[in-house]
């Protein structure tokens, strides 16, 4: 019996709720912005992406060039540390010379894929403006 | 599901859902209104995930219960206060006036009694159900059931 009460009661329970139209309207606009933010998220990935593939090419191209150049560097540095006043760190440097020039290679190829991400975000950016 | 299939569940639904809504908010339409924004926006971003699109309804309740929960844990306070803000402004609302001694009770219950007993009686779903719903056990639910029953009969005898 008590029990038919409450049912009754919240069975019965009718509030004044906004306007139907106005609760669409306002979900439809939210799933619009909803959208247009997943769309730009999205674009924003692709763009990304293309951004990391072209670094990675320039990367790779600019130290393919530089490894193709390195039996030069190596005898450019060699001379250079042998030109050099006698001593025996000089000698040992010039031991080194080869290593020393890979990381060179490495280090410019990163600055370079580096720069290529960065140059190519900032065009999308601009092209997307 | 695509847009058009989510609104026309929504539209099927929407009614019933912020009635639930406005009743677990104890009588606030609007922020009721805004949890049901935000329960049918995280719904349309997880609806690919419905497999079965006949529990739409219950799945929603299940979103809506637990945006409810996120609400109240992280403005536990600016909830109460902006509660018993709208309680006193809408004393002279017709609304709230036919229903002031509901809310009121139902501001006493526990959140888990007031979910189980709304669900049961306003939406007619089964223990099973609701323990789906709020993610409980079935014994736990007839025991929320069972407490809040009798909660609020003594609340509304007084």
């Amino acid at each position: 019996m008590e029990d038919d009460k409450l049912k009754d009661l919240f069975q019965q329970f009718r509030p004044k709720l906004s306007s139907e139209a106005d609760f669409m309207a306002r979900l439809q606009q939210n799933l619009d912005m909803e959208e247009l933010i997943k769309r730009q998220a999205s674009a924003q990935r692709v763009r990304n992406r293309q951004a990391v593939v072209v670094a990675a090419l320039v990367g790779f191209v600019v130290g393919f060039l530089f490894s193709m150049a390195l039996p030069y560097f190596s005898d450019l540095a060699t001379v250079f540390c042998a030109a050099l006043p006698i001593g025996a760190t000089f000698h040992a440097l010039a031991e080194l010379a080869r290593v020393l020039t890979y990381l060179l290679v490495g280090a410019v190829s990163v600055l370079c894929a580096k720069n290529a991400y960065d140059i190519m975000l900032a065009l999308q950016h601009d092209v997307v403006e | 599901m695509n847009r058009e299939q989510f609104i026309t569940y929504v539209e099927a639904t929407q009614q019933a859902f912020r009635r639930f809504l406005v009743a677990l908010c104890c009588g606030d339409s609007q922020l009721a209104d805004d949890m049901a924004q935000e329960s049918l926006m995280k719904a349309y971003l997880s609806c690919d995930g419905l497999k079965d699109v006949r529990k739409f309804k219950s799945w929603l309740y299940r979103i809506g219960y637990n945006t409810f929960v996120n609400s109240r844990r992280s403005q536990h306070l600016m909830v109460d206060d902006v509660r018993a803000e709208n309680v006193l402004s809408k004393e002279a609302s017709d609304d709230a006036f036919r229903y002031e001694e509901l809310y009121a009770a139902l501001q006493v219950l526990p959140d888990k009694e007031r979910t189980a007993l709304l669900l049961f009686y306003m939406e007619n779903y089964s223990v099973k159900e609701i323990a789906d719903i709020v993610d409980a056990k079935q014994d736990a639910v007839r025991q929320h059931l069972s407490r809040g029953r009798a909660h609020l009969r003594n609340l509304l005898k007084q």
